[in-house]
């Protein structure tokens, strides 16, 4: 009677089939063949994600090519 | 080594996604927001979805809470809705069929589609919103295109049918006939229900119009006074307008006005629409911006554009960007203000529309300037042919010749290259002769013009030298010009370069904007071009030149003043010079085009030499100068916080954080903007004044500077206190969420979009990961990758954060795309460096780039510090066996293993690896004899063997991402070892891997080995011990062998299925071919000659296009008709 509530609490839940990851021969050839860096791996993580921005200490502007700080021509009227 | 194993998919993984609500500010304002929300200016775009995928054919439900889109992604189209006031967006149908072009019923409560399920060339078919399962199809016969409600009722639709020819067709929901409306070219139709208008596009003989019919009489052509193509149609709500799109400029300069070219929204009056006159439309989108597919509801204008990346819904006020209730005064103050030439064509056609600009010849006029300062010759030639019809017989000739002008432009732009074929020299010397006899300057300028396009500078020069500035008449100035710039840089530089310009310097009729700007393009050549003694000489010459202008005189002066100021060494004679640029600004400021000019060349001076102190004082001055009421004063500001930011940056560079954060402040104040509260908390933390934050933030919120973004504030300082867990990032997530004003703001979406890529990271199990975490971390990165585009500090982080995210999950393609796109970018510390490429270097690995990868781990040997030195040196190693350069990873594998202190795992697997390498090495070699060199694989090998034995199994946990087992590392070097042995030996190495092989069995998941690849491993071993036997003479043991793979071959056969498997056929052949040479007739042979039967009559039915299967099949039954079954 309990396999057949469980099987029930399956069927209903939807949520007792197994997970199945299918494991690709470069994942499976790094972990037989490569090495594990769990410290290194932990210190660059925290660097390569940002909360905010990247502070560069210099602008990527160059002269004559920001929109705002635009001159433009005149128009002709005819006038 | 090549592992047997196969086939990781991480699954769909941003299917699911998290929706984007587009939501403008709607809680309480701070000061800061009401003084923004109170600048006049032009409204920007709100974005609805985002990419990387297109997001395209918007509707939405009259209430504006409902929106469907559809998206394309992977090469298929799906339907997706969102509701508008939540945070919710969903895939409407599963992934079976591709499915568009979704439209919402009038009561919101049905959805009418194309779907793909059972027809290729698409059914009209509807559904209940929501109702996935209760879809309902029409049989319209023929392809279906563009639905649209007509009522709660009808549905209007394009049929088309094999040929081109289409029909507009009516279909009745209740009797499920059909009424076919129009015939021919036809698509895109829309219609007014309450009126019972339709519009259309229709192609015919004078080209692709839209069309207007009404319930009775005959349909009308709606004749547009614009350049180009018109196409989606839609009606206002009230029926009082109709929308459209039009590819109106040459936005890709390929000479051509098609659906390649960026599309505009207009609209015009439908009750205008008669007779055969051409109406001037109302246009409500910037060309920059490339909107098309409009959707018209009450309070807003829905729309799908691409100037983001990707194509993606936005939305603007139903009347468009330009406010409403902007009046003549200020569309004026707007056009003076304009950033670019596209900004302007909206605002001429808004001062048109509203009578400021009265005459159509001045409207043609300024059209006709701006298309031509764009550079866009096949617009500019639509006004100038408009110009010509109504021009007088003596305006005729000097019309004519700007003409051939724009047309040798845009034959310019069709060229491939920079060389000048015959034919366009041909045609050059045509229009040459067209202008050469005739009078004027107009006539020389354009043929001074027509000499540069074939390289000929010398007689350019010579012509524009006999150009009087008394003689310039209207449109003579940009002739002039563009024959400057192209002879620029062609020996034209100093001296002649200024005697060039002279006559549009000089020239009485130019206004002082036109002349600002020739000069403003000189200095700008001379920067680039000169040295700082050259400047200073070509100025001085210039204000010889222009001796009394009361522009051009200051801004040479100032030119002087900032050229001195950079070339002063010490600060007091910087201050000094700055004290006299900030007098001529004082003495200049009520002219708004000198205070411009004059404040962007200091800007270009300083920008250039990095005198950010002095950048921060113009940018103060300008804004100073510049009133609130003022359009001007929206670029000012951001002009200004640009500027402060630059200051607090470069002092943050100069490890100067109480200036940075003094900076950082100085904008916040200002902004309220969440840079710079990032900013001013990063820097006061570096400052060590980390305490004083909070008093500051008390402060500011109770003078009202800051409200809502003290929510970011406050989860900002919480990051900052000790390590995140899933707890404090989930809770750090709800209290963002509440933000709902900083939906736009590119720093708030980096924000969630890092500690949604944190959960992803927390919650990861292995290979498991939450593919909601997934899908939200990414919209919110791309969100923040788009809005903040123009900012490259946050661009870099979004894309590391994006990087890093798809690295985490294995997604390793999209992971390899955003590392490429992030290098240029640069990084700002070596640590950030050695994140990219390690983290690159995986993903090319991962992607079957050893070799890349290994370009990549020696970028980052060289930028690495000692501690990280043995990782690079075994990776290299790794990646190098990868990339096939065995003799380079044999070096790196050898120097590693041989250091001390390495875990037993690391050294086993790299001692592993050198072991494969060096058979690799010895196999490449051309004398294969050296034995030295195969006792050296094999003693690797049998201490890999040896020390295996002392591995504990690791479980995949946490980041661990696959299990290891020893037992793995002891097949494969097993299998290696018996490679190299013979005789005895060899079985002896092949029978200790048939029993590991044999133990794996009842732990396959565990060591990620599939049940197929496991057989076949263990059918090879198998067979290769008959083989061995029978090699020996020894047929009873090779039988006793081939009695045991008997049962595995049927294994394998009943795990594939009976298919068409390679192994399987490559296993039954090599079975057959030693049963032969065995005499075997044992158990085993029934069982094989059944699965071979099987296989056989299986693959007889498959289809064989190339002939790969037929060949198997032959190779089969040609070992077995030799076995003498």
């Amino acid at each position: 009677m309990r396999t057949v509530m469980i099987g029930l609490i399956c069927l209903l839940a939807g949520s007792c089939a197994p997970v199945i990851y299918n494991i690709d021969r470069q994942t499976v050839m790094e972990a037989d063949a490569s090495g594990d860096w769990p410290e290194v791996e932990k210190r660059l993580q925290k660097v390569g994600q940002k909360p905010g921005t990247t502070f560069y200490a210099k602008s990527r502007k160059q002269p004559g090519k920001d929109e705002n700080e635009s001159v433009l021509n005149a128009e002709q009227t005819g006038k | 080594m090549k592992s047997l194993l196969r086939i990781l998919v991480m699954g769909s993984l941003l299917g699911a996604a998290v929706g984007v609500q587009g939501k403008e500010a709607a809680s309480q304002d701070t000061i800061v927001q009401r003084r923004l929300k109170e600048l006049p200016q032009l409204v920007a775009p709100t974005k609805l979805t985002v990419g990387p995928d297109d997001n395209f054919q918007v509707d939405v439900d009259s209430n504006e809470r409902l929106m469907t889109f559809t998206r394309r992604a992977n090469l298929s189209t799906q339907l997706y809705f969102q509701n508008l006031n939540e945070v919710s967006e969903q895939k409407l149908l599963d992934d079976s069929a591709d499915s568009r072009s979704a439209v919402i019923s009038p009561d919101g409560k049905t959805l009418a589609f194309v779907y793909y399920k059972t027809n290729a060339q698409g059914d009209l078919c509807e559904m209940p919103v929501g109702s996935p399962g209760e879809v309902n199809c029409y049989k319209i016969g023929g392809a279906v295109e563009s639905p649209s409600w007509w009522g709660r009722d009808r549905l209007l639709l394009v049929r088309r049918d094999n040929s081109e020819k289409a029909q507009l067709v009516v279909v009745n929901r209740q009797t499920r006939q059909q009424e076919v409306l129009e015939q021919g070219e036809l698509w895109q139709p829309t219609v007014h229900a309450s009126s019972g208008r339709v519009a259309f596009v229709k192609q015919d003989q004078e080209g692709v119009r839209l069309v207007l019919r009404a319930p009775t009489g005959t349909p009308q052509i709606v004749r547009l006074d614009l350049p180009g193509v018109s196409g989606f149609p839609e009606f206002s709500p009230d029926g009082e307008w109709l929308y459209f799109s039009h590819y109106f400029s040459d936005s890709n300069l390929d000479q051509k006005l098609d659906a390649s070219d960026n599309s505009v929204i207009f609209r015009i009056k439908v009750s205008e629409v008669q007779g055969k006159q051409k109406l001037i439309p109302q246009q409500l989108t910037s060309s920059n911006e490339n909107c098309s597919f409009p959707r018209v509801r009450r309070e807003h204008l829905y729309m799908t554009c691409d100037f983001e990346g990707s194509l993606d819904v936005y939305r603007v006020p139903a009347t468009g960007v330009v406010p409403a209730d902007w009046d003549a005064s200020r569309l004026a103050n707007a056009h003076q203000t304009s950033r670019n030439y596209a900004q302007r064509i909206l605002l001429v056609n808004h001062q048109y529309k509203l009578g400021v600009i009265k005459e159509r010849n001045e409207y043609l006029r300024r059209m006709l300037s701006n298309f031509i300062l764009r550079q866009d010759a096949v617009a500019g030639r639509y006004y100038l042919s408009q110009l010509l019809e109504g021009a007088a017989k003596d305006a005729q000739p000097r019309l004519r010749q700007l003409d051939i002008f724009l047309q040798a432009l845009a034959e310019k732009r069709l060229q491939l290259t920079n060389q000048v074929t015959v034919e366009f020299r041909t045609k050059v010397q045509k229009w040459q002769a067209m202008v050469k006899s005739q009078p004027g300057a107009t006539a020389r300028l354009v043929s001074a013009f027509l000499f540069t396009l074939i390289d000929q500078p010398a007689p350019a020069i010579k012509t524009l030298g006999s150009v009087r500035a008394t003689e310039l008449r209207e449109f003579d100035d940009y002739l002039l010009f563009a024959a400057i710039e192209r002879l620029t840089g062609r020996g034209v530089t100093g001296e002649r370069l200024a005697s060039l310009y002279s006559p549009i310097l000089v020239a009485s009729r130019l206004s002082d904007e036109g002349k600002l700007f020739y000069a403003y393009q000189l200095l700008l050549t001379a920067q680039e071009r000169l040295s700082a003694k050259e400047r200073v000489a070509l100025v001085n010459q210039l204000l010889t030149r222009v001796t009394s202008d009361k522009v051009l005189v200051p801004l040479l002066k100032s030119e002087l003043v900032a050229l001195q100021l950079i070339a002063e060494k010490k600060d007091a004679g910087k201050a000094q010079a700055y004290r006299e640029l900030d007098k001529l600004m004082s003495e200049t400021r009520a002219n708004y085009f000198l205070r411009r000019t004059l404040s962007v060349r200091a800007f270009d001076n300083f920008l250039a030499h990095d005198e950010v102190q002095y950048l921060t004082y113009v940018a103060t001055t300008w804004l100073k100068y510049t009133e609130k009421s003022d359009t001007e004063f929206a670029y000012a500001r951001q002009i200004y916080v640009d500027k402060v930011l630059a200051r607090a940056y470069f002092n943050w560079g100069e490890k100067k954080y109480r200036y940075a954060s003094n900076n950082f402040y100085g904008s916040l104040s200002l902004t309220d903007d969440l840079e710079s509260h990032y900013g001013y908390i990063r820097a006061m933390q570096m400052d060590g004044q980390s305490a004083e934050v909070n008093k500051v933030y008390e402060s500011l919120r109770k003078r009202e500077f800051v409200a809502d973004n003290l929510g970011y504030v406050e989860v900002l300082l919480a990051l900052s206190q000790g390590e995140l867990t899933a707890k404090t990032a989930d809770e750090a997530l709800k209290s963002l969420h509440k933000i709902d004003s900083a939906y736009q703001s590119p720093m708030y979406q980096l924000l969630l979009g890092y500690l949604y890529l944190r959960q992803v990271e927390l919650g990861r199990e292995g290979l498991h990961f939450s593919p909601e975490m997934l899908a939200a971390a990414h919209k919110h990165l791309m969100l923040a990758y788009d809005l903040g585009r123009e900012n490259h500090r946050i661009v870099a982080s979004a894309l590391s954060n994006l990087a890093a995210l798809h690295s985490q999950v294995g997604n390793w393609g999209m992971a390899r795309r955003f590392f490429e796109l992030r290098e240029p970018y640069g990084f700002v510390e070596p640590l950030e460096e050695v994140h990219h490429r390690w983290y690159l270097a995986r993903a090319h690995f991962q992607l079957a780039d050893g070799r890349a990868a290994a370009e990549q781990m020696a970028k980052l040997g060289k930028i690495a510090g000692a501690d990280l030195q043995p990782a690079v040196e075994q990776q290299l190693g790794f990646y190098n066996l990868e990339g096939g350069d065995y003799v380079a990873a044999e070096k790196y594998l050898s120097q590693f293993v041989a250091r001390p202190n390495l875990t037993a795992w690391n050294r086993v697997r790299a001692q592993l690896g050198l072991a494969y390498a060096q058979w690799k090495t010895w196999q490449n070699k051309k004398s294969k004899s050296a034995s030295a060199e195969r006792s050296k694989v094999l003693q690797t090998l049998t201490q890999v063997l040896a020390e295996a034995d002392k591995l504990a199994p690791v479980p995949a946990s946490g980041q661990q991402r696959i299990a290891l087992e020893p037992l793995r590392l002891k097949i494969l070097a097993g299998g290696l070892k018996a490679q190299l042995l013979t005789g005895a030996d060899r079985a002896k190495a092949l029978k200790e891997v048939a029993g590991h092989l044999e133990s794996v069995g009842s732990k396959l998941t565990a060591v990620a080995m599939t049940t197929e690849n496991w057989l076949v491993f263990r059918l090879k071993t198998e067979l290769q011990l008959a083989d061995l036997e029978l090699s020996g003479g020894r047929k009873t043991a090779a039988q006793n062998y081939l009695d045991g793979a008997g049962s595995m071959i049927e294994e394998l056969a009943q795990s594939v299925d009976y298919g068409f498997n390679s192994q399987l056929i490559d296993s039954l052949v090599t079975f057959w071919g030693l049963a032969r040479l065995a005499d075997y007739s044992g158990k085993s042979h029934k069982t094989v000659s059944k699965t071979t039967d099987k296989l056989l009559s299986k693959l007889a039915q498959l289809e064989d296009p190339s002939g790969m299967v037929g060949h198997h099949v032959k190779r089969l039954q040609a070992i077995r008709a030799a076995t003498g079954r």
